[in-house]
């Protein structure tokens, strides 16, 4: 398929599963306490995006399915953090995040192009306990800041 | 006058629609144990709850310019949503609001310093 064909294809297969998303949360709050179904978990998605639109969009996109939610993203790892509603096992989230991405990149790339993803768990630890505890330092253990930054201010 | 009739009554059903996803979402506000599931539950009033409602009424109101307000209106809600929920989640997470109980996996806790730092 040529590329704005692609793209139509990916925004009719997503208004498909925000619909269906939207109704299953719906449902779900519905229901009657001890009888919701949700069981949430935070889950490490290994992913294939690369350029900064393609971050920005992915976990836009997940964060607006009700259901899942995007608590952060590790550039440097590959890693986005996602916050998932009804999460059965740890594979069955990321396989649905993956799929939306796939979708995602075959659209907006005119050429599919590297699709790998990170395969070995990071290993994500605090920095060194010297720095200061601050909320700046906690975030670039996650996100680190290129180091071209500092050569702006000499 | 017939396919005006419908239309406007389609436009109804999609306020009504709206209106009624928002409410459930404000009682997913109520219930649910912690706010990364309550920022979940109010994704879906920002975006279907208030995509229907603009839909709802462009239909009411329909005419070119009105069409072309509509779109953006949908795209920005849904675009300032999505980051606004993501900013309060970090936040969140940053200042230590820990997922409830039934939150079975959690693997960002591992970039944690430690458990009670405040």
């Amino acid at each position: 398929m040529s590329w704005p064909f692609r793209i139509i294809g990916f925004l009719l297969w997503y208004a498909k599963e925000f619909l269906l998303a939207n109704l299953s949360v719906t449902a779900d709050v519905l229901r009657p306490r001890r009888r919701m179904k949700m069981r949430p978990a935070i889950v490490a998605v290994p992913a294939a995006s690369r350029t900064d639109s393609e971050w920005t969009l992915i976990s836009s996109l997940i964060t607006l399915t009700p259901g899942t939610l995007t608590i952060t993203l590790s550039r440097e790892h590959g890693i986005l953090y996602v916050h998932g509603m009804f999460v059965d096992s740890r594979e069955q989230l990321v396989a649905e995040i993956q799929e939306m991405e796939d979708r995602l990149l075959h659209a907006m790339r005119r050429e599919p192009g590297d699709l790998s993803r990170p395969t070995e768990r990071p290993v994500v630890r605090p920095l060194d306990e010297a720095a200061p505890p601050s909320a700046t330092s906690e975030r670039t253990e996650t996100a680190p800041h290129p180091p071209t930054e500092a050569g702006e201010n000499p | 006058m017939e396919l005006t009739d419908i239309i406007e009554a389609l436009g109804l059903v999609f306020i009504f629609l709206g209106i009624g996803t928002i409410i459930v979402s404000a009682i997913g506000l109520f219930k649910l144990p912690d706010l990364y599931l309550r920022a979940s539950a109010v994704g879906t009033s920002a975006g279907l709850g208030v995509a229907s409602i603009v839909l709802g009424a462009l239909l009411m109101d329909f005419s070119g310019m009105n069409l072309i307000k509509a779109v953006i209106a949908i795209i920005a809600q849904l675009l300032t949503s999505a980051v606004g929920s993501m900013a309060i989640a970090r936040a969140g997470y940053l200042n230590n609001a820990l997922p409830a109980e039934i939150t079975h996996i959690d693997e960002l806790r591992l970039t944690r310093r430690s458990p009670d730092r405040s």
